[in-house]
């Protein structure tokens, strides 16, 4: 006996995997739009007039989300205009292939598109990246990059917020990796729904109530062209593991991911718990809790053929580079190290006419220079361990 | 039929996954780059009782997930299209049986002595290089069973009811994620005379011989699996275990056990460093005064066994700074949760008993279905002292007996709750309100709980799954505050499971093993799931535990001071009042969506109300109202009868209104909850009818 949609006459052909309801194609495209509506009108996300990106990576979220979008602001009239905002990577044999498909959507949705790539942004690509890091960690200079990348790109659209696909899973994903990580500040801000609303560009989510399998389905029916391949460097393992016990969860019991961020929604913070401040990078200007923004960090690692500077325990890094720069002062000790980036020496050289003496030697790299070393030092890069003797760079 | 396969070597398909390379006349599977797109095929359908085994050759990390292996129907010479994965796409696919191979699924111990003190890992995990995983199935009538042996332990049938005449099966195995590359091994065939030659000289001659032996370097190489072929990388060198002397950290003595990695001690000092973290949380918290009655709960596992004999050891005049407080102890028997014969719940409380009378402090022996009748015993006040201070346990049966009627509603309570992870939800529930009435009837001010911090660290996790987010404080904290009366303690919240082990085995605690509702079954609740969600993790990044308390350290429960402003069952401050963008808005709108299009909302609500008869909840408790509700004298008078469901969950918090939703019919809750949901009800309805008059109606008489 054919099951019977819930709302209709018509035929069920899938089982809500949110709500366990049967339903037919077209009472599932239903429930699933006005689900996303009611997410946008209740957190008020758009306003008329205003110019909203969408974070388009190809990916099933994003595709979902742009076709989703411009329905819903043809069908409920927000009145805003939408565009497509892609980031390059430089991941050859995945991203050039996904950027097709965002090329293709621009198309089929008539939407203007931009491109903006890591290699115009900082320079360096992802391949790049991975020759100098390897496969370990190289994730988190993607994610790291791609996050600013897209505020540049959206700055240069001239757009006033960016919309990206992030779902009920990924997000319920996150809050687990943040109580994992003993991250209060970021388990804080990860179940909203607007983030950076003071000074930066505000992001939202129109999906965050939405399950990832539940877009799968949608893109499936409505035939949605999408590009689905992983990126061909190696995942992020740690996030694996909260990936795989989501996973798990949902299988016992379907709610438990929008459960897991109605758990995320409702903690509150000891008022005594010190969370970071969010100011303003000192170098680019980027909104970042420390002084310098890890994206500025990463870069400098980097440019100076230390790219683990900003991973991990960075002292050993900073030991390193202690090293490498005596010897440098031994070999020569007039010349600045010939690898590092223009950047670097414009501060340094800023630096020496703010302090007036050129001449003055550092005294916690002896690198015969007063170098960014000493601004990096009273900027305190890493909150946790400070140890001045080893802080350096 | 046996006698077939004898005569070959035993070979990985040709069509394969594109990202597989086969090596070694294709009995070495290896999946060159990303960790998908890599499934492998047997080269000839598997016989009945023929093992198909392979061996774990290379990892790579940086995945997640491993190997699977399991059976088909599909013909690899059809060449049919590969899916990416075995898991889901090719089960999905249908006349597949196929099956994750998980780092718990079964541990092999390396360390033969069983040397627990040296901190190494003495476990070699199934997905670790080396570990031999094979597959086969056996005729059982018109079907076969699937079996795995891993490194050679039968893990018995973990699929049934397979069709085999329906087609061949083919072993299949996907070289995923962090598994790089496999051999097969070979049982039955020879190839060769060299394979044979090397196969009896590895059994005459230990590994490390194999050096010591008059051969040229290339045999060396070839005995050792290592001689490098086209392309091959040479087989990466096993993991030596290496056991040093280590000495205690303290005394430079010689040390018996590590707890974490550089935390090396000698029997003495692990006893004072773990005494002195339970005096020092206790003394910390300046919550316990002297003299005070704190009751204790003890179950009999390994943590509340340990508090035990810390309390002893604190209270004895042996100690350094005696501890001041009077204990009392109490076992609440869980047996009827999982149907358990009154014999066998007999022994369990008999044994439990017998290490609590010989600390010498009152005990009380309750059964977990008491927490059924709670209301009604405190109405007739019955004199249920089950105070066994003096009481052998043969009277405690016949105890035990008399909650007969109670055992069976609490039975059916169970069986009317679908999912296991509900019914572990509602255990915990209802043993926390007996704890509580226990002491209140009693003259205790502080409950004691044995929860050690991986526990504790599985309870946040588990709280944030189930949507208790806004308890997590209150679940994990040192002091529990949510009844007012009452304060709940863990002095034991920073000692890890490693530690209460240890401490136990060295001071030769005992403890009592007593089955309960996820005992026997796999993963399916989900504090179980977390469980091992977190000690897989643990294994692998010793600092989970510790970060995930440090994030419930920074969190804390608001305290709501009203009474109807908490959760009738678990008694923890609602959570449901929340802005219209929320996860709570969002679920209920989904449901509204998908069920009542748009006409009929109503139809949800008296749809599922109870229909279970015979409930007289309001009845017999009429007078008793009073008291619970303060100044509600003579309201109680409506003598309604049944709750709807939206009534009882209005009156629960997010995570049970979950509990709830798994219910078949509401009525069959234990009686106090009822009529603490009914009470609710007649004074939101009175306060409805004065509202009027009130001139500031948020100021609620509670």
């Amino acid at each position: 006996m054919p099951i019977k949609c819930n709302l209709c006459e018509a035929g069920a052909i899938l089982k809500r995997p949110k709500t366990g309801d049967a339903l037919c194609k077209n009472c599932f495209y239903f429930a699933f739009e006005e689900e996303v509506h009611k997410t946008i009108t209740d957190a008020n996300l758009f306003v008329r007039g205003e110019t909203v990106a969408i974070g388009a990576s190809g990916g099933k979220d994003s595709t979902v989300l742009a076709y989703v979008l411009k329905a819903l602001n043809q069908r409920y009239d927000y009145g805003v205009n939408l565009v497509l905002l892609s980031v390059d990577e430089g991941i050859t044999g995945y991203r050039d292939d996904s950027l097709e498909t965002v090329k293709r959507n621009q198309q089929q949705y008539d939407l203007p598109l931009k491109i903006v790539s890591y290699e115009e942004l900082y320079g360096w690509t992802m391949d790049a990246i991975v020759k100098q890091i390897g496969l370990k960690n190289n994730c988190t200079f993607c994610g790291v990059f791609r996050r600013q990348a897209l505020d540049r790109g959206a700055i240069l659209m001239k757009v006033d917020r960016i919309v990206t696909g992030h779902n009920a899973d990924d997000i319920a994903e996150t809050v687990i990796m943040n109580v994992l990580r003993g991250d209060i500040g970021r388990l804080q801000r990860c179940t909203a729904i607007t983030t950076g609303t003071e000074g930066a560009l505000p992001r939202s989510k129109p999906f965050k109530y939405t399950y990832e399998k539940e877009i799968v389905m949608y893109a499936y029916f409505k035939k949605l062209d999408y590009f689905s391949t992983e990126c061909i460097y190696s995942p992020n393992a740690y996030r694996g593991f909260a990936r795989a016990y989501i996973k798990d969860l949902e299988k016992i019991r379907p709610s438990a991911i929008i459960d897991i961020i109605h758990s995320g929604e409702s903690l509150s913070v000891k008022k005594a718990v010190k969370l970071p401040t969010q100011g303003t990078c000192e170098r680019c200007g980027y909104i970042s809790s420390n002084p310098l923004c890890k994206a500025c960090i990463l870069l400098e690692g980097l440019n100076r053929g230390l790219p683990r500077l900003g991973i991990g325990k960075s002292h050993k890094e900073r030991r390193k580079l202690n090293e490498m720069l005596a010897q440098k002062e031994e070999a020569g000790n007039e010349k600045t190290t010939p690898d590092n980036s223009t950047e670097t020496t414009e501060n340094a050289s800023s630096e020496k006419s703010a302090t007036g003496s050129p001449k003055q030697k550092c005294e916690n790299c002896s690198c015969g220079q007063k170098c960014l070393s000493e601004k990096v030092e009273d900027l305190q890069l890493d909150r946790r361990k400070i140890d001045p003797t080893l802080i350096d760079f | 039929m046996i006698k077939n396969a004898l005569l070959t070597m035993t070979r990985f398909h040709p069509y394969h996954g594109q990202n597989i390379r086969l090596l070694h006349d294709n009995m070495v599977a290896y999946r060159e780059t990303s960790f998908a797109h890599a499934l492998t095929f047997s080269e000839k359908p598997l016989r009945p009782g023929e093992i198909f085994l392979v061996e774990i050759e290379k990892n790579e990390r940086g995945w997640s997930g491993h190997m699977r292996i399991g059976l088909t129907q599909f013909n690899p010479a059809d060449h049919f299209e590969l899916p990416q994965y075995a898991l889901p796409d090719l089960h999905n696919m249908g006349k597949s049986w196929i099956f994750a191979v998980t780092k718990s699924h079964n541990k092999v111990m390396l360390n033969e002595e069983g040397d627990t003190d040296n901190g190494d890992e003495p476990y070699q995990s199934v997905i670790d290089v080396g570990s031999r995983i094979g597959i086969m199935y056996k005729v059982n009538g018109d079907t076969a069973e699937m079996r795995f042996i891993i490194n050679g332990e039968d893990q018995g049938p973990c699929a049934r009811y397979i069709p085999y005449q329906g087609g061949n099966l083919h072993a299949v195995v996907d070289v995923y994620g962090t598994t790089k590359q496999v051999r097969i091994i070979q049982l039955y065939g020879v190839s060769t005379l060299q394979n044979a030659c090397r196969d009896r000289i590895l059994q005459l001659t230990s590994e490390d011989d194999l050096n010591k032996l008059p051969l040229p370097k290339k045999l060396k190489q070839f005995l050792r699996y290592e001689l490098v072929q086209e392309g091959e990388d040479v087989s990466p060198a096993r993991k030596e275990k290496i056991v040093e002397e280590r000495t205690c950290m303290k005394c430079e003595k010689k040390a018996v056990l590590v707890t974490r990695v550089n935390d090396a001690f000698c029997k003495e000092c692990f006893m004072v460093y773990v005494t002195h973290k339970f005096r020092a949380a206790i003394g910390k918290s300046k919550l316990i005064r002297d003299g005070e009655s704190v009751l204790v709960g003890v179950s009999g596992g390994q943590a509340s066994s340990c508090l035990l004999h810390l309390i002893q050891e604190g209270l004895s005049g042996r100690a350094h700074k005696k501890l001041r407080f009077k204990p009392g102890l109490v076992f609440i028997d869980e047996g009827a949760t999982i149907g358990m014969s009154a014999e066998e719940r007999l022994a369990n409380c008999t044994q439990v008993l017998e290490i609590m009378e010989k600390t010498g402090f009152p005990c009380y022996l309750k059964a977990l279905e008491q927490a059924m009748e709670l209301e009604r015993e405190a109405v007739t006040n019955t004199a249920d002292q089950t105070d066994t201070a003096s009481m052998t346990s043969v009277e405690d049966l016949t105890k035990l007996h008399r909650y007969d009627k109670a055992e069976e509603e609490l039975r059916a309570l169970m069986d009317s709750l679908k999912s296991v992870s509900a019914k572990e939800d509602l255990i915990k529930s209802l043993r926390h309100k007996i704890l509580i009435d226990l002491a209140l009837k009693k003259g205790y001010s502080k409950v004691m709980l044995g929860d050690c911090s991986t526990r504790l660290a599985v309870r946040l996790l588990t709280d944030i799954a189930q949507g208790r987010g806004a308890h997590v404080a209150m679940d994990t904290a040192f002091a529990d505050n949510r009844c007012n009366d009452i304060t709940i303690v863990r002095p034991i919240r920073d000692f890890s499971s490693k530690e209460v082990a240890m401490f136990n085995i060295l001071n030769n605690v005992p403890s009592v093993f007593i089955p309960r509702i996820t005992t026997k079954v796999y993963s399916v609740s989900i504090e179980h799931l977390t469980e091992r969600f977190v000690t897989g993790l643990q294994a692998e990044y010793p600092s989970t535990t510790s970060n995930i308390m440090r994030t419930g350290e920074k969190l804390h429960t608001e305290k709501k001071s009203s009474s109807e402003n908490q959760c009738a069952i678990c008694q923890a401050p609602l959570d449901t009042d929340v802005p219209s963008s929320s996860a709570l808005s969002a679920v209920r709108f989904s449901e509204t969506v998908s069920r009542c299009s748009s006409v009929t909302l109503s139809i949800f609500s008296t749809d599922t109300a109870c229909d279970g008869g015979g409930d007289k909840t309001c009845q017999s408790e009429g007078q008793k109202e009073s008291e619970c509700c303060g100044r509600g004298d003579g309201s109680c008078q409506s003598k309604e009868s049944k709750l709807t469901r939206d009534e009882v969950e209005s009156a629960l918090c997010y995570a049970c209104r979950l509990l709830i939703k798994d219910l078949g019919d509401v009525s069959k809750l234990p009686k106090h909850i009822l009529d603490d949901i009914s009470q609710r009800q007649r004074r939101t309805k009175m306060k409805s009818e004065i509202e009027d008059f009130l001139l500031d109606p948020s100021n609620t008489p509670d």
